[in-house]
């Protein structure tokens, strides 16, 4: 056997082992427990979410009303900022959320939010720092609410390193 | 260091890892705490990784992208 194929083999058997003792069973790419303080479990439908991106959400299923969260990225209007952009679309009185997380070893760290209402569409930022070469997973979840038609949450999530 | 996919993405782009097919070891691994780095590479490698292009990011500025990454122009 090759040597990197049995390191690669070693260091898997190696997390096997150690996750089994730490008591980890399941494991997910975009999502990594706990949430921050304050936030219940994700809904199924924001799991959906997770997995489609930024393919708008229905709200109550209403065609033409729908939340989405765009990807977090680098700014290229303000350097050294990461945000993430979400919208509530619907012909009603619109509010919309975003909270955005890091990954860090510990969990998720909060990492700048907005809101807005306005009606038919409305828009809102989040924004925080992003240092030169820091590689951080970030995520974005929102929650999106047209009145008088319903609610739903969206989210989404990207790694990348800042410039 | 060098990690693909930990701390080493291509510039310009943003990474999403789906796990949901690989095999339960590398998932087990891959959400482990501090040795989930050196899964990223194996994820890239192995073809669990995507790239998709930052939003109002210049195309000439985006990096080259080394083998493995899959990559989208989707935005989402």
């Amino acid at each position: 056997m090759p040597v990197a194929a049995r390191n690669t083999f070693l260091i898997a058997l190696l997390a096997v082992v150690l996750s089994l003792f730490l008591g980890v069973n399941s494991a997910s790419a975009a999502v990594r427990s706990p949430l921050p303080p304050g936030k219940s479990a994700p809904s199924q439908t924001t799991i959906k979410a997770k997995s489609s991106g930024v393919v708008p959400l229905l709200i109550s299923g209403v065609p033409g009303c729908y939340g989405q969260t765009d990807q977090p990225h680098p700014s290229t209007h303000v350097n050294g900022t990461v945000n993430t952009v979400a919208r509530t679309v619907c012909p009603a009185p619109d509010y919309v959320s975003v909270n955005q997380y890091r990954s860090r070893w510990y969990g998720w760290q909060g990492w700048g939010s907005g809101s807005n209402a306005a009606y038919g569409r409305a828009t809102a930022n989040a924004a925080g720092g992003c240092s030169s070469g820091d590689t951080y997973t970030y995520l974005a979840e929102s929650y999106h609410e047209a009145t008088g038609v319903g609610y739903t949450y969206t989210s989404n999530s990207r790694r990348f390193t800042c410039t | 260091m060098h990690l693909e996919g930990w701390n080493s993405i291509p510039t310009g782009y943003g990474a999403s890892f789906d796990l949901t097919s690989a095999p339960v070891w590398l998932r087990v691994w891959f959400s482990t705490p501090f040795i989930d780095r050196f899964a990223y590479p194996v994820a890239v490698r192995r073809g669990y990784a995507t790239l998709s292009p930052h939003p109002g990011w210049p195309t000439t500025g985006r990096g080259s992208v080394p083998d493995g990454w899959r990559v989208t122009d989707d935005l989402g």
